[in-house]
């Protein structure tokens, strides 16, 4: 489908995430050193938020159940998480991050 | 060689344990024994989503595809009639018995009764397993009325979804406060003015004397002052009692969990405990049973791979979760102990707040409200043990993660 855009590249810090409401399910957007990155912000394991998670590296960890996921490829990469996160293609041009909610992040 | 590992329980410190063996490379067998008919679930949503019908069921805690290729041998609603540490032996209700190399207990805990007269009436509940969420879920819409006995985090819980779903609620609560013994007097009370505002009655110092019925139906509860309340449908909730009917049968001493060492093992070699069944030693100091999800999860992972012979003991710092009247509530470490406490965040609303414990120079304690951003950095400050100035943690201009960064992490995660 089609990349929108969804921020300006200062609003999320690096090493911070934001929710995005706009879209079918919420989004979570992660600024990797400088670097982002968009999954379901929903948990796979627990009813909870990944943008209010701890990010650390590409690593998001769940504050609820500190399961752990990489927020490049949406993959597990703790317990209890069982589950792997949707993933989004996000794109940066110039100070607009964009987000394709129809397409998965590109296998890094 | 280790080639049988059974696991008495299948809840979350049961299936953490069978997970966490197979993560480590333990390729031979795991009975796992659990006295309900499902395996391990998440217990926390019985209180909130299960209950609210949100969701048909809990969520299991591992894909049933798991279980299949890890091998599990599952036994779910098997209910192991006794231990023989001696010979190594569970004997089962089929009449036979099996031989293990190391036994794991993860019996968790029970809901702890009233002994007040009425108290086995029809309606008068518990909260602790699936069935007990479904018996409830059908007595909380609207027009229905709701009786709690305790105010701690279950009670609490549960009123915020039934008052949700519409149900006249009341708790009764027989301390000065709500939830004082898992979150202190402060966050008791501002609980107990959320709760108040969206509907729920409470009632503090209350003195209960019996629950009434009729034709073997609860019908009101009787108060130490002559007044009578009606209820139909009464919760019990002051708690629970680690389930050690099995250790203590097997000749284990048990105070409140079977003690054990901070890897998991008990008193017996090749006997380990994790999760609620467990008394376990804390970084504080003391041990106790934790009754934590987190604590549980941890225990297990660490009782595994003692059991595997790769012992790294981990003394608990408590840490805990819960959601009342919609507000997120995170603790770590224990809210009584020394030291002086900060807050950080909206005192005067009360969220989003972090409230530290700062002890020797370090974070001892935190608990947050609808602040979970911070406090995922707090947990970091405790278990690290980061040196920290009460100036820059006063600070609000301070970012936490700023403290974090200023001395290379040496602690454990």
């Amino acid at each position: 489908m089609a990349f929108v855009r969804v921020c300006g590249r200062s609003e999320v810090a690096e090493g911070e995430a934001v929710k995005l409401d706009q879209f079918a399910i919420p989004v979570a957007l992660f600024n990797v050193d400088g670097a982002f990155f968009a999954t379901q912000d929903r948990c796979t394991h627990g009813e909870w938020s990944l943008s209010d998670g701890y990010l650390d590296g590409d690593v998001v960890e769940c504050s609820l159940h500190m399961g752990k996921f990489c927020v490049r490829t949406g993959k597990v990469r703790s317990a209890p998480a069982n589950g792997a996160l949707r993933t989004f293609a996000v794109r940066v041009e110039g100070d607009e991050v964009f987000l394709d909610f129809d397409a998965a992040a590109a296998a890094p | 060689m280790i080639r049988d590992i059974a696991i008495v329980g299948f809840g979350l410190a049961g299936a953490s344990a069978a997970r966490s063996l197979r993560d480590q490379g333990y390729d031979g067998r795991i009975h796992l024994f659990g006295d309900e008919p499902v395996p391990a679930y998440d217990r926390p949503s019985l209180s909130k989503s299960v209950l609210s019908g949100a969701v048909a069921e809990a969520p299991p805690l591992l894909d049933a595809a798991w279980y299949a290729e890890a091998g599990m041998e599952i036994h779910a609603g098997e209910r192991v009639r006794r231990i023989d540490l001696a010979h190594r032996r569970l004997h089962l209700p089929s009449g036979t018995s099996l031989t293990y190399d190391r036994l794991l207990l993860a019996t968790g805990a029970r809901a702890r009764t009233l002994s007040l007269p009425g108290a086995e009436l029809d309606g008068v509940l518990s909260l602790r397993d699936q069935a007990d969420s479904a018996k409830l879920r059908s007595r909380i819409g609207p027009g229905m009325s709701l009786l709690i006995v305790g105010g701690g985090l279950i009670g609490c819980e549960v009123a915020t979804t039934a008052r949700k779903a519409g149900a006249e609620v009341r708790i009764l609560e027989s301390a000065d406060e709500l939830l004082l013994r898992v979150l202190g007097r402060r966050l008791g009370a501002w609980c107990r003015e959320r709760l108040e505002a969206l509907g729920v009655v409470v009632q503090r110092n209350a003195r209960i004397t019996a629950f009434e019925g009729k034709g073997g139906r609860a019908r009101a509860v009787a108060f130490a002052d002559g007044l009578r309340i009606s209820a139909d449908t009464v919760l019990i909730s002051i708690g629970a009692e680690p389930d050690t009917a099995l250790a203590q049968q097997a000749g284990l001493a048990c105070v409140r969990g079977v003690p054990v060492d901070a890897t998991g093992l008990s008193a017996c070699p090749e006997l380990f405990v994790a999760g609620d069944a467990a008394c376990w030693p804390l970084r504080e100091g003391g041990q106790r049973s934790l009754e934590t999800y987190l604590n549980s999860q941890a225990q297990a992972a660490t009782a595994a791979a003692a059991m595997l012979g790769r012992a790294e003991p981990s003394p608990q710092v408590p840490r805990a979760w819960t959601e009342i009247a919609g507000h997120r509530i995170q603790t770590i470490g224990d809210f009584e102990g020394p030291g002086s406490w900060l807050l950080r965040g909206d005192a005067e609303s009360g969220h989003p707040l972090l409230m530290l414990r700062v002890h020797g120079g370090a974070v001892a304690a935190a608990m947050s409200v609808d602040a979970t951003k911070d406090f995922a950095t707090a947990t970091r400050l405790v278990e690290a043990g980061t040196p920290v100035s009460l100036p820059a943690l006063s600070d609000p201009a301070t970012n936490l993660r700023d403290l974090l960064r200023a001395r290379p992490s040496t602690g454990t995660r």
